[in-house]
This record gives structure tokens, C-alpha cells and sequence, in this order.
């Protein structure tokens, strides 16, 4: 039997799809996509809402960003809502010969996973390169980052194309 | 064979070979100064109780079923303005902050609780967006009346609650555990303000509180202690280097102790850290009486290094037997169940063995290194170690039969507290005072009537993921047989969710919306064990703690439930406390009996191990008196302080025998040899109490009430010591010998 916790699996894919575009700047050059990965090494923390079934509640998050070898950064966060919280972790590159962000991903839960990140006119859009082929389940993930200063805003939105329930999200950070 | 039975020879055998004895000592001294900086406090307080009999099994078990609960903290949250939505609003986000912590598993607070919702859904259990003071009001009203944990966490005027964080047993492992509390305490003081004060409690605080003070007191205490003993050294030696020397070796002991107790096992506990305090007294104590009786021979014209060959034959053999004597006391706790207590009896051992081999290697070769140097003694020892040594003399000899009626009076008399002192633990004894982490758990006591738990563990027959109605049932049955024992309200399980159910949710449905982390609070994954939680005080005293548990047990096995098993950190130190108490105690009682019987041996005597009853006796019942007459009752530390009482009443007590025996066997008569060991160990027993009683007095002004109590003891302790060697001991002797026809007594009494 299915328990129906908040952090089913497409909460799960939205968030580790959200934190691959948080720190995922646009890519110019190896040096400069480093730099720019480099430049938000610190620790974030941002609150926002989540919308389900037209219920609509708070979600906190935090996440370390790390220094790691060579061009590669690495992440630590930490999302919870009411009665359930989720641990992910993993290392971001931008990789010079397919000219695009990837990220590399776990979590607390069985999911794990490449999310591929390209470079948008206004950020960065992902794509779940290896869907949790656990379940069954098919999701439909639409994700937007906004780099604004110091503050960053993710949007995120998760259809479940066999049930057609949308979960939605909407979390700004800070340092 | 002597009565240090041949362990003197180490003595001789440090004069012979000075330079490979000498080498050995540096070499030790600085393998041991090595491990000084490593030197840590182990503040896992199960170190002390694992393996220690049928609670600490029953807390093993439960861990295993459900995780750990020691650490858990509580935080306490108050504000005038809690039905304000915005204070709502930010308390959840503080809920929130305490679940992203990486040191956190999980947490239980008003905010991380969900209930079921309609079509398949959960929702948070406080609503979110609420915009009046009165919905607020009404909600958290509502939720305190139908949901018992919301009844344990929310304050029933409103104005606080309680969050509790479970923290994760990996990251808080070693110095974790202190980065937790950092990490704790930054995220109080960015959601106190003037409207907010957010407060931290819980073991993980109590116990940095205790090791804080613990180090601090240990470490001032040890420095003025050791200064102020100096001091008086210094005042009755009338010589600087002569305090100097005696001085170094206790110093010297506690250097080797330290480094000994590292390499055994790595780091200390708040048990064998005593065992410091112990080797400092008993190093101090035979230090003394070595440079009293070395300084004395060179005073009456012998060589200096000859006298120390001379103080090694008369002194050692008495510090020999005094050390074995002690390390029988410690050997009695061995057969205590126990990590904490094993580890002391063996350190304990260990370190007394370390004090004696300092005194016969270390300190003949810091005389002898001081005679080269051009070490002078001083002409006369103070006038007031001297002083009361006639006194002494004009009593025991005129007084010798009252004063040992008297004695033998006293002691029976005291046999009835010391059969009435029965073993206490309230854990708020060993918290320091003005403690603000004490405060915030009362606190916590007040308002929702506290959260320390109390759990009852029991197996379920069916074991299905969300429960059969049999083991429902079950479940049901121990929640209320909890209920009856320690209130209404006050329990917490898997079938807390009645609300729920009347109001049509069915049990698969209610666990699912509760969320796997608080569905693991009461049923395993596989559905085969349930837990029920309690919540209690914090400061309920232990012996109505063991009274709830006691009662349960019964109501359990009265209702048939088989395999249930009360637990929890709070019973677990309740019981076990009390059980090495108990133990602790019987080990003295047993090791009095046994170095009795060694005296007997040691001075070929079964009337010199009779008399020496009473002196040895004597100190103990007189401290077992104050703890009785004061209330403070038998706890760890006080039953601690009666081990070295023993050691020190001993210590006394052999010195002096061995100067009597010594008399004696010169061939002078009873009365003169009972005489002459009072003017040859008279002055070093009251010179050493006076050292011991100064050092020691400082610990009355521990934070630590414990501590400050172990100090009174100590005190009072060298001071019954004294008077039963110098006035008890000594009557006994006169009059006793009489009595016991003691070797020759009536026979030289008429020379």
C-alpha cells in the first residue's frame, strides 16, 4: 500500500529539479560557468508555498553549497513541510563537450538521478534526464529559475500525467 | 614478612638502581604528560549504565526497535501574542528551521503534525493562513482538547509551546552533539525577540551544563585546591622546598593517573574523574607522612639519605598496606554490573597502585636529588601540628575506658541511620545551580505539564503495516493502563487518534496523513512492535518515577499483556542509579569486612584487626549521620565520598598501628608504645587533615551541588578521621589492650 506522505515521488523530482537550477547559472565558458558555480558557494535558505489539491501550505528549505574538485561544486539541502521533510545531496559541473549543466543527484528517498540543465533566455531549463522508473508513474516537470541579486526564486510545477493532479511550488532564497 | 607484605622493596629497590629508576620515572612522566592534551570527558552518560542489569536491556532493546532517545531536545517557545497569525507564522517557520537542521531526524511540534483531509488528502494540523487573533485562539483550543499530543504541546493558557527535535544519532556523535547546541542556540536567537523568547532544554543541554562545570570546577578547584594545600604545607613544614617536596609527588601521582586512566580507556567519565580527587588525597596523605618521618630521622642526627632508607622501612610498609587495603575497596565494585561502575573499580585500582609506586620511586629520588642540590631541613615542624598531641595523650591515658565505651556507644548508636539512609537519585541533584536549561524544563512542567517520556515497548501478534483490530486493541489497552498511572491526556500512540476515527477516517487512512516519521513514533515499519509514550516532568523525583513504572508493570501483567516492557533514558537512570548506589555501597560495606581481616593478617593480630574496627567504622556512620540528619540521602557522590572516607580513615589507622607495632616491638610498654605512635604520626596525621581539609574546602563552592556536598563530606570526613586515630584509636588501644590481653599488655603495663 502507497502512503500518501507529502513527499511523494514528484515532490521528490521537483525538488532535486529545483536545486539543480539554483545554482545553475548560464554557461559562457568552461572558466566562466566555474566561476559563476564557484560564486554561489554559501549557504541558502528560502520559504515559500506548495499548492496541492487546491490546498496550499508552507514549504522551507535550506542548501549548502560546496566547493568540490575542479569545476565541480557540491550541494547539500534540506526541504521539509508539515510532517515530512527530504535530504538531497549531489555535485553540479558544466560539461564543456556537451556544452550543458549537469547535476548529479540523491536523496533521502530510493530516487536518484541526472538532471540536464541548458541555458534559457531568462535562466536555465531542465530536464529529467533519468525518470524513477520505481513506481511507474509519469510526471510532467516545468521548472523556472529567476537570479535576481541576491535573491533567487524557483518555481516548479509536477503533473502526474496519469492522474492529472499538479503539485506547484514556489520558493525564494537567500543567503 | 612485613605488614606492607614485601611491596616496600620497591622502595629499596629505587635507591639501589637511582639512575634506571630515575630514567623509568621521566620516561613515564612524559609518556603521560604526552597524553594530557588528549585528555577528554566522555559525557555519554549510557557509558555509565550499559550492561548494567535488566533496565539498561530494556533500554537497549528499545533503541533498537525505535531509535534513540537521550539526546532528544526540548525547545520551549513563549509570547504573550501566540494567537497573533503572524507569531503562528513565524513559529512554524522556526518548526521548520528545526527540521532542516542536518543534526535533526525528525521533530514534534504542533507544525510537523498533519491530519487527514478530504479526497485523499493531509493537511497540517494548525491551518495555515489563519487571519484572527480569535481563529487562532479557537483552533489551537480545538486541537489541545481532541488531539493528545497537541494536549502535550500546547500550553493550555496559550502562552507557549513545546517542540521536541529527535536528533540524529550519527551526527551527534562525538563533539556533534556540541554543534548541535550551537546550531540550536543560533536559531533560538534569531527567532527571540521582544515578542518571542524561544529556549532550549533537554539531556543534550543538561549534560553540556554538567561537563562544563564538571571541567571548570575541576580545573579551578584542582589549581586553588592544590595551592592552598601547598600553602599549608608550607605553614607546617616551615620550609618552602620542604612543601615543595611534598607536594610534587601527589602532583606527580595525578600526572601518572591521568595518563594510566588514557591509556586504559581512552578518556574519563564523570565516575572515574573521582578517582583525580582520590589519588590526590590518599598521595598527599603518605607523601606527608614520608617527608614527616624522613625530615624527623635527619632532624634527630641521621644521614640524610639514610634516612630515607630508614623512611622506606618504617613508612612503606604501612602505605603498601593501605594501598592494597583501598584497591580491596575497589575490587568489591567489580562484582557490580556495569560499564561505568567496571571502569571505575578499575581505575580506582589502578590509580591507587600508581600513588603507591610514586611514593617509593619518585618521591625517595626527589629527596635524594634535594639533599644534592643542598636541600636543608628546618628546625622544628609548626607548633600547631604539635599541639594537640599532648592533649591527645592526657585524654586517651585518663580517659581510655570512657572514651572507648563512648566510641563503641556512638557506633551503634549511628548503625540506625546508616541502616535508614536508602539510595536516592533525582537527576536535578547533579544539574548546576542557576541553571537556565532547569529553568526552561520547569517551565516546560508548568505549562503542558512536561515532556520527559516515559515508553512502553510491546510486541504485536498479527504484525501488519497498519495494525490488525486485535493488536489495535492491544495497543489501545496499554494507552489507557499508561493513562491511569500518570493522567489523563498524557499519553501518546497509535491509538491517540480517536478524533480522527469518529469522525469517519479509517486507521490506514489516519497513519498515512500523520506522515512515516511520526507513524515510526508508535509501530515499526513491519507493523510487529508498537510504542506507547508517556510524558512526565522532567523533574519528577526518581522515587515516584519508580513508583509509575513499578505500578505499570503490574497493571501490564494483570491485563495479560505479554512481552511489555516499561522504558525510557529518565527510568533507565532512575533505576540503574539507585542500583549502583546500592552496589557501591554494599562493595564498602564488604570491603571493610575484608581490609579488616588484612589488617589481621598484615599485623599477625586478630585484636589489632578488632580494635581497628571502630576507628575505620567510625567515619563512615559519623558522614552516614549527616547525610541522614540533612536530608541529602545516599546518592552517587556521597556513597563516592565514603569510599575515600574508608581509604582515608584506613590510611590513618594503619600509620598509626605501624608506629605502635614498631613501639612494641622496641620493647616498651603498651601505655608508652601507644604514646610514642602518637608523637611520631600525631603531627603528620594533623598536618596531612589540615592539608586535605584546606584543599578540599573549596569544592564546598561548586555550581555543582554534588560537587559542593562532596567537598562538605570530605571535610567532615578528615576530621572524624582524626579524632578516631588520635583520641579513639589510641584509647582503644590502651584500653582494649587491657581487655584483650594485646601482646605482653598486662605483663609490660606493671614494668
Amino acid at each position: 500500500m502507497r502512503v500518501n506522505n507529502f513527499f511523494s515521488k514528484p515532490i521528490i523530482f521537483a525538488m532535486l529539479i529545483s536545486s539543480a537550477l539554483f545554482i545553475t547559472p548560464p554557461a559562457f565558458s568552461a572558466q566562466e560557468d566555474i566561476d559563476l558555480l564557484n560564486s554561489y558557494i554559501g549557504n541558502w535558505k528560502g520559504s515559500g508555498k506548495l499548492l496541492r489539491d487546491g490546498n496550499s501550505e508552507t514549504i522551507r528549505c535550506k542548501l549548502s553549497v560546496t566547493d568540490s574538485q575542479g569545476s565541480k561544486i557540491g550541494y547539500k539541502g534540506r526541504c521539509a513541510v508539515a510532517g515530512a521533510n527530504i535530504s538531497i545531496a549531489g555535485t553540479m559541473a558544466f560539461i564543456e563537450e556537451k556544452k550543458r549543466f549537469e547535476a548529479v543527484m540523491s536523496s533521502s528517498t530510493s530516487f536518484s538521478g541526472v538532471a540536464i540543465g541548458n541555458r534559457a533566455k531568462s535562466g536555465i531549463n531542465f530536464y529529467l534526464k533519468d525518470r524513477n522508473a520505481e513506481t511507474g508513474d509519469k510526471y510532467e516537470i516545468k521548472s523556472s529559475i529567476d537570479l535576481n541579486g541576491d535573491i533567487i526564486g524557483i518555481d516548479f510545477s509536477v503533473t502526474n500525467t496519469t492522474t492529472n493532479r499538479v503539485i506547484k511550488a514556489n520558493i525564494p532564497f537567500g543567503r | 614478612m612485613s605488614i606492607g607484605f614485601g611491596f616496600e622493596r620497591l622502595g629499596l629497590l629505587t635507591l639501589k638502581y637511582p639512575i634506571a629508576m630515575a630514567i623509568a620515572v621521566l620516561a613515564f612522566t612524559a609518556l603521560c604528560l604526552s597524553l594530557l592534551p588528549k585528555v577528554s570527558m566522555d559525557g555519554d552518560v549510557l557509558r555509565i549504565y550499559k550492561d548494567s542489569g535488566a533496565m539498561y536491556d530494556r533500554y537497549d532493546e528499545l533503541t533498537k526497535s525505535f531509535g534513540t532517545f537521550e539526546n532528544d531536545a526540548y525547545i520551549l517557545v513563549t509570547s504573550n501574542n501566540i494567537d497573533d497569525p503572524e507569531v503562528i507564522a513565524k513559529l512554524r517557520d522556526l518548526s521548520f528551521d528545526l527540521e532542516l537542521s542536518n543534526f535533526a531526524s525528525g521533530t514534534l511540534s504542533p507544525f510537523s503534525l498533519r491530519k487527514p483531509g478530504p479526497n485523499q488528502t493531509s493537511l497540517p494540523a494548525v491551518p495555515e493562513d489563519m487571519t484572527s487573533r480569535q481563529e487562532v485562539r479557537q483552533t489551537l483550543l480545538d486541537l489541545r482538547k481532541d488531539d493528545p499530543i497537541m494536549h502535550n504541546l500546547i500550553m493550555d493558557d496559550l502562552k507557549g509551546i513545546v517542540m521536541i527535535m529527535f536528533p540524529n544519532k550519527e551526527m551527534t556523535k562525538g563533539a556533534g552533539e556540541a554543534e548541535m547546541l550551537k546550531e540550536l542556540g543560533e536559531i533560538a536567537k534569531e527567532y527571540s525577540n521582544g515578542n518571542i523568547e524561544v529556549k532550549i532544554t533537554g539531556p543534550p543541554v543538561w549534560k553540556s551544563e554538567i561537563l562544563a562545570a564538571s571541567v571548570n570546577d575541576q580545573l579551578k578547584f584542582s589549581i586553588i585546591g592544590f595551592l592552598i594545600g601547598a600553602l599549608v604545607s608550607l605553614f607546617c613544614l616551615r620550609s618552602f622546598w620542604g612543601a615543595v617536596l611534598a607536594t610534587l609527588t601527589p602532583f606527580i601521582s595525578v600526572i601518572w593517573v591521568i595518563g594510566g586512566v588514557m591509556m586504559m580507556f581512552g578518556s574519563f567519565t564523570f565516575l572515574t574523574n573521582v578517582v583525580i580527587t582520590l589519588v590526590l588525597v590518599i598521595a598527599f596523605a603518605e607523601s606527608m607522612y614520608f617527608c614527616f618521618t624522613w625530615l624527623r630521622l635527619w632532624r634527630d642526627g641521621m644521614e640524610p639519605n639514610k634516612a630515607i632508607v630508614e623512611t622506606i622501612i618504617r613508612v612503606t610498609p604501612a602505605a603498601a598496606l593501605t594501598s592494597i587495603t583501598t584497591m580491596v575497596a575497589f575490587f568489591s565494585l567489580t562484582l557490580t554490573n556495569g560499564q561505568g561502575i567496571q571502569e571505575f573499580a578499575y581505575s580506582g585500582i589502578a590509580a591507587v597502585a600508581i600513588a603507591f609506586i610514586t611514593l617509593v620511586t619518585f618521591l625517595p629520588l626527589a629527596l635524594k636529588l634535594a639533599i644534592k642540590i643542598g636541600f636543608k631541613p628546618p628546625k622544628k615542624m609548626n607548633v600547631t601540628v604539635e599541639a594537640p598531641i599532648p592533649i591527645a595523650k592526657f585524654l586517651t591515658k585518663k580517659y581510655a575506658k570512657p572514651l572507648s565505651i563512648l566510641s563503641i556507644a556512638l557506633a551503634i548508636g549511628l548503625l540506625f541511620p546508616h541502616f535508614a539512609l536508602q539510595p536516592k537519585f533525582d537527576f536535578k541533584d547533579y544539574m548546576p545551580t542557576k541553571s537556565k536549561a532547569m529553568d526552561t524544563a520547569k517551565g516546560i512542567d508548568d505549562g503542558v505539564g512536561g515532556v520527559a517520556p516515559i515508553y512502553i515497548k510491546i510486541p504485536l501478534k498479527d504484525g501488519v503495516e497498519n495494525v490488525t483490530d486485535g493488536d489495535y486493541l492491544t495497543i489501545q489497552n496499554v494507552h489507557k493502563i499508561l493513562e491511569e498511572n500518570i493522567g489523563q491526556g498524557k499519553v501518546i500512540s497509535a491509538a491517540s487518534f480517536s478524533h480522527y476515527s469518529e469522525l469517519g477516517f479509517s486507521r490506514e487512512r489516519i497513519f498515512s496523513a500523520v506522515g512515516p516519521f511520526m507513524k515510526r513514533r508508535f509501530l515499526t515499519d513491519d507493523g510487529t512492535q508498537a510504542l506507547i509514550t508517556g510524558f512526565l516532568p522532567t523533574m519528577l523525583p526518581s522515587d515516584e518515577l519508580r513508583e509509575i513504572v513499578k505500578k505499570t508493570d503490574i497493571a501490564l501483567s494483570e491485563a495479560g499483556i505479554e512481552g511489555a516492557k516499561v522504558s525510557g533514558f529518565n527510568v533507565l537512570m532512575a533505576f540503574a542509579s539507585t542500583d549502583i548506589i546500592s552496589s557501591l555501597r554494599n562493595g564498602l560495606m564488604i570491603a571493610v569486612f575484608v581490609n579488616i581481616l588484612i589488617i589481621g593478617v598484615a599485623f599477625k593480630s586478630w585484636k589489632i584487626a578488632l580494635l581497628s574496627i571502630i576507628p575505620n567504622f567510625l567515619p563512615i556512620l559519623g558522614t552516614e549521620f549527616y547525610l541522614y540528619a540533612s536530608g541529602a540521602g545516599l546518592q552517587l557522590t556521597t556513597v563516592i565520598a565514603l569510599t575515600i572516607a574508608f581509604g582515608i580513615a584506613v590510611d590513618d589507622t594503619i600509620h598509626f598501628l605501624a608506629a605502635y607495632d614498631r613501639a612494641k616491638k622496641s620493647g616498651v610498654t603498651h601505655a608508652k608504645a601507644v604514646e610514642l605512635a602518637l608523637d611520631r604520626v600525631g603531627p603528620a596525621l594533623i598536618a596531612t587533615t589540615l592539608i586535605l581539609c584546606a584543599g578540599t574546602f573549596v569544592i564546598i563552592f561548586s555550581a555543582l551541588p554534588q560537587i559542593a556536598l562532596f567537598g562538605t563530606l570530605m571535610v567532615l570526613t578528615f576530621i572524624l578521621a582524626l579524632l578516631g586515630d588520635l583520641l579513639i584509636l589510641p584509647a582503644l588501644l590502651i584500653a582494649g589492650g587491657r581487655l584483650l590481653n594485646l601482646s605482653g599488655a598486662k605483663k609490660n603495663e606493671s614494668k
